[in-house]
């Protein structure tokens, strides 16, 4: 056997006890190439003159180190780096780091084990690299495939860019499987729709969908990150409604995009199903009208076309173009209906509102209550102001306030009392009444108006 | 039919909207509605102590996603036991819908 040490600041060679060579270490470099070779070889040159300049060259499998060890490529790489002036040859001559890869276009590292297999394919470091795909680029990294045409890998761990122009940052496990999709880093992620981008995070996934050309959606699905997010499949196959969806972030939030442009601000498990419809943020809201929108809160449902849920939790809108804005419970389930907030209101009917308030219900068209405790406005286009258990039951009445008024099926009747029972149609009701400066004359008063001659009252005729 | 949501009211009324169908009408006029609050109750967490009768409202969206909204609600999600009867709830305020005069008196309940 060979042996090779440093003894005294030089490389000393030495083959079966009798020294054979010694050289200043600094000028010594080595062939990695070489060593690589079906029969590797051991060649040192000197550094200061060429690679032609070669002064050893010697099996592997013959050499051995100071302490009698064989030499694996590794080792003696290892022992070249540490001891000698160490440089390497690249295929095109001279010294550098770099080599052909075998199809003589791609260029790799000569150290670790990477494969720039693609025409005109670069792998800057790293190791375990593939980069197959023409032009495709690795950075460096570890475990890296980046076999998608001009697809780019910038780093991290066994990313896969495996689609043309597609691109991953770094990260660790990011997938790329569509034509310029893009991951910048995170661990797990998917961008698997043409043109998707996901910013980072963990787990997010874009699904392929089925676009107008089968290609390219309008517009390009995104999630800027957060975490286990998902924009879904999209089937349904038209020129302007496909992509466009967006999830900024969060965590657990899916957007099934029927007819695309779904938006997810943010928080968590939060879902969006239809056209232009948006959840900003909350948790467990669902907004799945054509263009419907819950603001924020928990596990509201906005499901009627162009309707809204500002906040709250466990509100419903179940119709086309109602709202509610926030409290617990609420429903708002039929057109233009309004509950403003408060607790278990219910707007069932074309136009009704209810302000505020707990447990009422504006159940006709167009009625409305205000406010207060478990008053009903049943009757069409009645008005309940407030109070506590109120009853507005014929047409156009209304109740400003009070306890257990009910107006009858009278329309047109008025309360403004505690505990009336209307018996009159188009007549208003009090307890009492207190008028305040009553005129003293009649004179230029219409009829039916009061004023008083001293003490006496009287109605103009 | 699909994309649908029907609220069964607790003060007595039923309502249903989707795009073929939108209706509201007084509970006790549909038979199918009983069996369909049993078939939900009967999904009711074993640690929930609501009763069939308390609720503000149940609100059923399409057949994969059921709130009991009360003091202590509870969901059911893809159920498909109760499929059929909210099949025939639907068709039950179809009927209904079918059968109101074009101007009919809206239903009033206080």
């Amino acid at each position: 056997m060979i042996k090779l040490q440093i003894v005294d600041g030089s490389l000393q060679i030495s083959n079966g006890g009798s020294v054979i060579l010694v050289a200043p270490k600094n000028s010594c470099a080595i062939d990695v190439l070489a060593l690589y070779d079906a029969m590797p070889f051991i060649v040192i040159y000197n550094k200061y003159l060429g690679n032609s300049t070669v002064i050893f060259n010697q099996p592997l499998a013959n050499c051995e180190d100071s302490t009698g060890t064989p030499f694996s490529a590794n080792t003696f790489i290892d022992f070249a780096e540490a001891n000698l002036g160490f440089d390497t040859t690249g295929g095109g001559g001279g010294s550098s780091p770099f080599k052909y890869n075998a199809n003589a276009t791609g260029i790799e590292p000569c150290l670790g084990s990477n494969n720039a297999s693609g025409y005109l394919s670069t792998i800057g470091g790293g190791s375990g690299n593939t980069s197959s795909g023409i032009h495709s680029t690795i950075a460096g990294g570890d475990c890296l495939t980046a076999d998608g045409d001009h697809s780019t890998v910038g780093g991290g761990i066994s990313n896969t860019a495996s689609n043309c122009y597609s691109t991953i940052g770094g990260g660790k496990l990011n997938t790329t499987l569509a034509n310029n999709s893009t991951v910048g880093g995170g661990y797990g992620n998917g961008a698997f729709g043409c043109s998707s981008t996901i910013g980072g995070g963990f787990y997010n996934r874009i699904y392929c969908s089925i676009n107008y050309n089968s290609q390219y959606p309008f517009v390009a699905d995104t999630i800027g990150g957060g975490k286990f997010n998902t924009i879904c499949q999209n089937n349904y196959i038209a020129y302007n409604a496909t992509g466009g969806n967006t999830i900024s972030g969060g965590y657990g939030n899916i957007a099934i995009p029927k007819y695309g442009f779904t938006t997810i601000g943010g928080g968590k498990l939060n879902f969006v199903g239809s056209y232009g419809s948006t959840v900003s943020g909350g948790a467990n809201n669902e907004s799945s009208g054509f263009y419907s929108t819950v603001g924020g809160g928990k596990v509201n449902v906005s499901n009627g076309n162009k309707s809204t849920v500002g906040g709250g939790y466990r509100n419903v809108v179940s119709s086309a173009y109602s709202t509610i804005g926030g409290g617990f419970c609420n429903i708002a389930s039929s057109l233009y209906s309004i509950v403003g907030g408060g607790l278990r209101n219910i707007a069932n009917c074309v136009t009704s509102t209810v302000g505020g308030g707990r447990e009422n219900r504006a159940s006709n068209y167009a009625t409305t209550v205000g406010g207060g405790l478990r008053n009903i406005a049943s009757g069409t286009s009645s008005t309940i102001a407030g109070g506590s258990y109120n009853i507005s039951c014929g047409t156009n009445t209304a109740i400003l306030g009070g306890v257990s008024n009910n107006t009858n099926n009278f329309g047109c009747s008025m309360i403004v009392g505690n505990g009336i029972t209307a018996d009159r149609a188009c007549t208003t009701f009090v307890n009492n009444l207190s008028i305040k400066n009553i005129p003293t004359s009649s004179a230029g008063l219409p009829s039916g108006s009061i004023y008083r001659v001293g003490n006496l009252v009287s109605i103009v005729i | 039919m699909e994309n649908f949501t029907i609220h069964i009211f607790g003060y007595g009324e039923t309502q249903i909207n989707s795009k073929d169908l939108s209706v509201k009408v007084a509970t006790d006029t549909l038979s199918n509605v009983t069996p369909l609050i049993a078939g939900i109750f009967a999904k009711k967490p074993t640690e929930n102590t609501t009763k069939i009768t308390e609720f503000h409202a149940i609100n059923i969206f399409g057949y994969k996603d059921v709130r009991w909204m009360s003091k202590e609600g509870f969901n059911v999600k893809d159920d498909s036991d109760l499929k059929p009867l909210i099949d025939a709830l639907i068709a039950e305020l179809q009927i209904a819908k079918d059968n109101l005069p074009i101007d009919a008196p809206k239903v009033e309940i206080q």
